[in-house]
């Protein structure tokens, strides 16, 4: 059951990453890949709120935030962009390891 | 168009998420296994970009759910901010430096080993068919 609940929880991470993808590049046009960037952000807060609280069960965590969050695509967009603007990308690249680690500790503290 | 691809890309993920949580990640897992899985799929993801663009007989639909539904779900990076968090915690400086530079090192080689293979295939007349 444990299975089938992750599966579900991650169908539905991905489709949430999906639609903010959609929305996202309706407005922006930028090449800072605002999308992956607010779903690492979103999805490092609340894996940190569900850290603290003692876990939301694997369906809420391992399947719902692993996949509403990405390291591929994030991984991918920093070489496509270096190809372009080196120091972009490396913005890019620290901003989200800096503000990920920063937005799991603000969830914890909501918390605990 | 737009429910298809919704389809592809909840079933993808339900995938992704699936195959990572079989290798043991998650909030009591081990973080090498966070590693292998975002070091693999960022391989994986650089191989089939690059298959993709000299391949136009693969849908958008087809794309969605391998790219963005499976690999995008299979990876993880909310882990990822958690783990670096833990070993900060536990005032394992060090680790959390190795983990956090070394995932991303990692991350940006698989990418670019994955698109080298692509090409490497393409140029390959045993590959073409």
């Amino acid at each position: 059951m444990e299975w089938v609940m992750i599966a579900v929880g991650g169908g539905a991470g991905a489709w949430l990453r999906y639609m903010i993808a959609l929305v996202v590049s309706k407005w922006d046009h930028s090449p800072f890949p605002f999308a992956t960037f607010i779903v690492n952000l979103a999805g490092s807060f609340l894996m940190g709120m569900a850290y603290a609280a003692g876990d939301f069960g694997p369906a809420f965590s391992t399947g719902f935030l692993g996949a509403l969050t990405t390291f591929s695509t994030f991984m991918y967009e920093a070489v496509t962009i270096a190809a372009e603007k080196l120091w972009l990308s490396v913005f890019y690249i620290l901003i989200s390891l800096i503000s990920g680690l920063l937005m799991v500790v603000f969830g914890y503290l909501m918390i605990g | 168009m737009q429910l298809k691809n919704s389809l592809a890309i909840v079933s993808g993920g339900a995938l992704g998420a699936t195959l990572r949580a079989m290798i043991g990640t998650g909030l009591n897992g081990v973080p090498v296994s966070t590693f292998l899985v975002n070091v693999t799929g960022s391989i994986i993801l650089g191989f089939f970009y690059q298959f993709v663009q000299s391949n136009h007989r693969i849908s958008g639909t087809l794309k969605k759910f391998i790219a963005t539904g499976i690999l995008g779900s299979f990876t993880t990076f909310s882990t990822y901010s958690l783990d670096l968090f833990v070993y900060v915690r536990e005032g394992q400086f060090f680790v959390a430096f190795l983990y956090g530079i070394g995932s991303i090192l990692l991350g940006i080689i698989g990418i670019l080993l994955g698109m080298t293979i692509a090409r490497k295939m393409r140029r390959n007349p045993a590959w073409n068919g």
